[in-house]
């Protein structure tokens, strides 16, 4: 047996050698293999004793932390309160008290979150900000949400309320807690919530059979928004990723803080019975994403509310014209666009995005000498032959079709044809180009009968 | 009007007796001679060994036999299937269904077109129309089988969801369906139609969305079963011990229903794969109309060497007698570059009749679906008149029923043989398969043999639920998709699922609390496992022929041996040489090339036998090394002495007591623990020792040859500096007593030629018997020096100072089943490998039997002649065995 066991080892460390040849059983294991596991040792460098379950001792250590009973068993829970009059970078945390549940935070969602619900539920009026930190990235039944956090604005104060899975076995009681705080009143904000967070709450549900709330409340990811307010500009780095906000837009900047790589591996360790100490940085990590969460939904919030006068640079007026324009408020969104198109301070790239982004809303708005207007302050901009083919087709339809000036269709059509990339483009302008000839043939032709 | 159908079915049986009087002479006059359709039993005409057309045989036609449709069966399905033709099910689809509707876990042998589909979508949609929330999951081996079916289902799901008013859904589900959609399939699907590997990656580690799924699963239907052999059937044991155990989490209990192409452990195989008794249900109830099957050999061009004509030529000859005739074929190529090669052939010299396009066709993977499908409506509408086609037409996409089957190359075995002769074939009128032989040994060997080859049983898929690395990894992905309960157990593994999930504790895979072990790692297992390999540590194959891309995985074990410098690598018939190979970074460099030859790695190959599960040792007096000697003395049964258990003269051949113990040869191939007692093995009668248990096998690459496509003559080599590479796997060996060595009127270094021989010549033979690849089989001789052999070859004469091994071992870490069946087929191993020899035209020695002359030494083959002879004699000296 002692040689399967060893096979076993072999097999499962990938190091397919001869170690069942020549090993005898009791042999010391590999040394250079000790670091790569996850036994948790105690203060003598032994083996820590799994059994020596963390509830007792553990709980008082952690500030804030209580052991909450449900039906379905005990949970782990921890809150704390970041008060309203400190700060977080330069904001206070008071700032997150006054988000309001108004229209510009449907700007914000691009969806109405206050939806009516036609089941009789009273209508939401509290946002709940949420986060969850997993054994993985992977997916799949075997990666489970051993922390939920949430955080609302309450007396004065933000204030965390972090849910613990002690053991794997507690996963139901944290998701029978996690239903009752939430309720039937709330509006969940997250960060990248609805391709991950939910989804992870909706597969966790199923798995323990226990639905979760969270899954059918209003939803604001505010990652979204964030892409349109801050991509653009220095801001935001392509990703928007938090940290990376909170740091720029914010000024907040974490000391020492877990990387989100090392977090599952700190979960594994503690339940192996190593301890709330290597935990507490994670329980740190979540609550401070939480706060940024919600901080940056405020100052997102303040931006649209403020509009384009406000905005602190016509990159992020760009931004806001995204916005706006996704929830339909159009007069908003056009000068800011307006304004991005024209500021020589801006990259041309961004310029180029506004009169484009000006040039399409005003076409579906039928304001097509504006619109022409706009795709000929793009043409002026250059760049990417994408993006002028575009304007050169919108040109040459504009001209034909409403303007009725032919020539200056004919210029566009030629020059489209000259800069097309590939067949299909070229044959487009190509055909554009001949019908354009013809109609000039005819206008021509029909000339004289006129003049006589 | 019926009048003249019943006339041109005659005038095609008149051209299809014209065609085979001219492939040769003398099969001409063998047609004749056999009874016409009205004969009883199937005859055969044995012609000569030497002669082209080496046998025909005629197999009579068969009525149909229909039963009625069994009670269970829901009226509204009769009454669509009405519509559509059928009356009333064959006998075999009725009993299948009854089965099935009873939940009676039901695997169905059907030959080709004996209309299968019928046996589990009957079952499938009578019992959705009774349950409506009831749902079914259906596995095909590949992606384009389950779009293949997808069609038929649906069309008649929607014809029956039709009269009863429903919607019934039914979808396919694999790495091609859209993410959007899903969703929607996970909801509304009653029948899912995917394969194992989605299964197993995509399906069962996101269960909880598949929950209403596996609540409801009522059919587990699996086709093709036979396609689940060796290391995929392993894998896949594995995957359904997953699967059931998370329909126990949910509650159901789904009926198994297989369908296999003929095979000899049909129930077995389905048995062992889900680890539940089943029905079997054998016989086929669907009409067939006579065929005549052919065996055809080349004529040799070089006695000396024993090169034959090139097999692709013959192959065409024969094609064009037929195509000339007008009758419509099938040509089956063993590669896709002789697929390309036959295609042009037949092009260039068939004469189209004037307005047929396209009238020859070729058809493998690689080409794309559409074109694919544009070939079968072709070939279902008469248009196309001849295709040449890899595997890929083998397996059950409908292609209609063609007139004859030529073959070049024997397909590997014989129930894929018998698979492919299938498409050539009408319910009524006659049909021809004719197999043209290359010079391969397997080739060789049925073409001289036909008595083996059509009476023998078919083979036996073998699988190794139970290799380590296998059920390691499948442990993991268990693990992920639901913790383990204390006490639980994975399957019906003798393996400890404790031990397991213990060394999986060590290394921080799982943890064990609270009375059960949960996963506690950041992977998701089942991405780093493939079903088609034992282990995950793959070298990848890029080609820089112009830019960089991956073509091509190769698993660790053979990288070395298939991916070394300057070696040849083949993928879907095109060529590759190996540039670089980056051993740390898992990488070989390939660029596209132009040869005529392939490489073939030379190997120093050193097995120690760690431990002996069984052994018998002929020749009395040698040690045992566990006690269990007590075999290799068995009482004398003077009945068994003249016995051969391999000479074919009856039917089923197979001793009674290997066919028991093969059903399990994982369990005796594993652990020490579970070997059953021998109690039921033929005694040995002669003087050869056999043996198997598990070895560590150590290799390394020291040098290739480069081998010249069709004739297999050796034009180049080179020399290769690789790491050494170490395994621990099953293998059966063969012991040459030292008496039996001293014995042998030869020098040293010509015995040594002479196991070696041998040794190549059972690896063959070996291949035959357990239907599997050369490659899944290692090679290595010893001749009793311990001195590491190589290229499967030893180095040291054989003195005689010990007793020299043979070692056929299985060619996967851990081992995938081969070994226990090996040994029980010791007797027929050595039996027909004296055949193979024997029969063998060549007069020193040809690829085709011991090896090429060049590699193998003068006298290899009288010497491995001599040497069988005095093996397979009763253990005390009396007289030689009459070959």
């Amino acid at each position: 047996m002692a040689s399967t066991l060893n096979r076993l080892r072999d097999i499962a460390r990938g190091t397919p050698g001869s170690a069942s040849a020549n090993a005898t059983a009791g042999q010391a294991e590999p040394t250079g293999k000790r670091e790569l596991t996850y036994v948790p040792v105690d203060a003598n460098g032994l083996p820590a004793d799994p059994r020596d379950h963390f509830v007792d001792g553990v709980v008082e250590a952690v500030e804030g932390a209580r052991i909450v009973e449900t039906a379905h068993g005990a949970c782990m829970v921890i809150e704390h309160r970041f008060e309203g009059h400190r700060s977080h970078g330069r904001v206070r945390v008071e700032q997150c008290g006054e988000i309001a549940l108004d229209e510009t935070l449907d700007v914000l969602a691009g969806r109405a979150l206050r939806g009516d619900r036609v089941d009789g539920a009273p209508p939401p009026r509290r946002l709940v900000y949420f986060d969850l930190e997993t054994t993985g990235l992977s997916g799949g039944a075997g990666m489970v949400a051993f922390l939920a956090g949430v955080g609302e604005w309450r007396d004065d104060a933000f204030v965390t309320t972090q849910f613990l899975m002690p053991s794997f076995t507690t996963e139901p009681a944290l998701l029978h807690a996690l239903n009752d705080y939430f309720g039937d009143d709330a509006v969940l904000v997250t960060y990248n919530g609805r391709t991950f967070d939910v989804p992870v709450m909706e597969m966790r549900g199923e798995m323990q059979r226990v639905p979760q709330v969270v899954c059918d409340l209003p939803h604001l990811d505010l990652l979204h928004a964030a892409r349109r307010l801050w991509r653009a500009s220095e801001a935001g780095d392509r990703s928007c990723r938090l940290t990376h906000l909170e740091e720029s837009v914010l000024g907040v900047g974490r000391v020492g803080d877990v990387g989100g790589f090392e977090i599952p591996a700190r979960y594994f360790q503690f339940v192996r019975g190593g301890g709330m100490a290597g935990l507490e940085p994670v329980l740190l990590h979540n609550r401070l994403d939480l706060l940024s969460l919600a901080a940056l939904t405020a100052h997102a919030q303040r931006l649209v509310r403020d509009g384009r006068e406000q905005a602190p640079s016509n990159a992020t007026a760009f931004g806001l014209g995204a916005l706006y324009e996704r929830s339909g408020w159009i007069e908003a969104a056009l000068p800011c666009y307006q304004a991005a198109a024209d500021d020589h301070w801006q990259t041309r790239e961004l310029r180029r995005s506004a009169a484009r982004a000006l040039a399409r809303l005003l076409r579906r708005q039928r304001r097509y000498e504006e619109a022409a207007e706009a795709w000929q302050r793009l043409l002026q901009l250059g760049g990417r032959p994408q993006i002028l083919r575009e304007a050169r087709e919108a040109l040459a339809i504009h001209h034909e079709h409403r303007g009725g000036q032919l020539e200056e269709a004919r210029r566009h059509a030629v020059a489209g044809v000259e800069q097309a990339i590939g067949r299909g483009e070229r044959d487009d302008f190509s055909r554009r180009l001949a019908r354009l000839e013809r109609k000039l043939a005819r206008v021509s032709a029909e000339m004289p009968l006129w003049n006589e | 009007m019926s009048g003249t159908l019943a006339r041109l079915s005659g005038n095609k049986d008149q051209a299809l007796q014209d065609a085979l009087g001219h492939l040769a002479p003398d099969a001409g006059r063998a047609v004749q001679a056999l009874p016409g359709p009205e004969g009883v039993a199937a005859v055969h005409a044995q012609v000569s060994a030497d002669k082209v057309v080496t046998a025909v045989r005629h197999i009579p036609a068969q009525a149909a036999r229909y039963a009625p449709w069994p009670t269970d069966v829901d009226p509204r399905l009769i009454e669509a299937l009405a519509a559509r033709g059928i009356e009333q099910p064959y006998s075999h689809q009725a009993e299948a269904m009854a089965h099935a509707l009873a939940g009676r876990h039901v695997v169905v042998v059907t030959p080709t077109a004996s209309g299968k589909t019928l046996c589990y979508n009957g079952a499938v949609l009578s019992t959705v129309l009774r349950e409506p929330g009831a749902r079914a999951l259906f596995l095909f081996p590949t992606k384009a089988l389950a779009q293949d079916q997808l069609a038929e289902l649906q069309g008649l799901a929607q014809i029956v969801g039709q009269a009863a008013q429903r919607d019934i859904g039914v979808f396919t589900y694999d790495g091609d369906t859209p993410n959007d959609a899903r969703r929607a399939i996970r909801a509304r699907a009653n029948v899912v139609l995917s394969n194992p590997d989605m299964l197993h990656a995509g399906v069962l580690p996101h269960h909880p969305r598949w929950a209403r799924l596996f609540e409801n699963l009522r059919y587990i239907v699996i086709d093709e079963l036979h396609a689940y052999r060796g290391v995929f059937g392993s894998h896949l044991a594995n995957v359904l011990r997953r699967l059931q155990r998370i329909c126990r989490h949910y509650g159901s209990n789904p009926t198994f229903i297989c369908t296999s192409a003929t095979i000899a452990n049909p129930k077995g195989l389905a048995e062992q794969l889900t680890e539940q008794p089943f029905e079997l249900v054998a016989e086929s109830g669907a009409p067939r109309g006579e065929k005549f099957f052919v065996l055809l050999n080349p004529p040799v061009v070089n006695q000396a060497l024993g090169i034959r004509r090139s097999y692709l030529s013959e192959a065409r000859r024969v094609a064009l007698e037929f195509m000339r005739r007008n009758l419509q074929l099938i040509v089956f190529a063993q590669s896709r570059l002789a697929t390309e090669i036959l295609t042009t052939y037949l092009k260039d010299a068939y004469q189209a009749p004037p307005g047929a396009t396209e009238a020859v066709r070729g058809y493998r993977g690689g080409y794309l679906p559409l074109r694919r499908r544009e070939i079968e409506r072709g070939l279902r509408e008469g248009d196309v008149r001849a295709v040449v086609s890899t595997n890929a037409l083998e397996l059950g996409i409908d292609i209609g029923a063609l007139d004859v089957c030529v073959m070049a190359g024997y397909p590997g075995t014989i129930a894929s043989t018998w698979q492919r002769a299938g498409r050539a074939g009408r319910r009524s009128g006659r049909s021809a398969a004719v197999l043209v032989a290359s010079s391969a040994p397997l080739d060789q060997f049925i073409v001289r043999h036909p008595t083996y080859f059509f009476d023998a049983s078919p083979e036996h898929a073998l699988i190794n639920p139970e290799n380590l690395h296998v059920l390691l990894n499948h442990v993991k992905c268990a693990a992920f998709e639901l913790p383990f309960q204390d006490g639980e157990l994975f399957g019906k593994t003798p393996v400890s699922t404790e031990d397991v999930l213990q060394v999986l504790s060590e290394e921080g895979f799982v943890h064990g609390a609270d009375g059960q072990w949960n996963w506690t790692h950041e992977s998701y297992p089942a991405d780093a496992i493939s079903l088609r390999a034992i282990t995950s540590d793959n070298f990848v194959i890029v080609d820089i022929t112009e830019g960089s891309r991956v073509i091509g995985e190769t698993d660790y074990t053979s990288a070395l041996s298939t991916l070394h410098e300057k070696a040849i690598y083949i993928l879907e018939g095109a060529l590759f040489q190996v540039e670089r190979l980056d051993i740390e970074g898992r990488k070989a460099y390939v660029r596209s090339v132009e040869c005529d030859y392939y490489t073939d790695a030379i190997t120093y190959t050193k097995v120690n036998i760690l431990d002996e599960f069984e052994s018998s040792l002929g020749e009395a007096g040698q040690t045992s090394s566990d006690g269990r000697s007590g075999v290799s003395n068995p009482a004398r049964n003077e009945a068994d002495v003249d016995r051969h258990p391999g000479d074919n003269s009856g039917a089923s051949e197979q001793p009674a007591a290997a066919d028991t113990d093969i059903e399990v040869p994982g369990q005796a191939a594993f652990s020490e623990r579970a070997v059953p007692p021998d109690d039921g093995l033929v005694p040995q009668p002669n003087r050869a020792g056999r043996s198997h248990g598990d070895v560590h096998v150590v290799s390394r690459v020291v040098g290739f040859k480069k081998i010249r496509f069709y004739t297999n003559e050796n034009v180049g080599s080179g020399d290769l500096d690789l790491p050494e590479q170490q395994m621990h796997t099953t293998s059966y060996w063969l012991t040459v007593p030292r008496a039996v060595l001293l014995e042998l009127p030869w020098s040293p270094d010509d015995r040594r030629d002479g196991i070696s021989g041998l040794a190549a010549a059972m690896r063959s033979v070996a291949q035959l018997l357990l239907m599997c690849d050369r490659r899944d089989l290692g090679v290595s001789v010893d001749t009793g020096t311990g001195e590491a052999g190589v290229g499967g070859r030893p180095t040291a004469p054989a003195t005689g100072d010990a007793d020299a091994h043979v070692f056929l071992y299985d060619n996967y870490p851990g081992g995938i089943g081969f070994s226990a069946p090996l040994f029980r087929m010791h007797d027929q191993l050595l039996t027909q490998t004296g055949q193979l020899i024997a029969s063998c035209p060549c007069e020193v020695g040809c690829p085709s039997c011991v090896g090429p002359v060049g590699d193998i030494g003068p006298r290899a083959k009288r010497v491995a002649l001599d040497l069988l002879t005095r093996l397979q004699a009763p253990s005390a000296p009396v007289d030689d065995v009459p070959f």
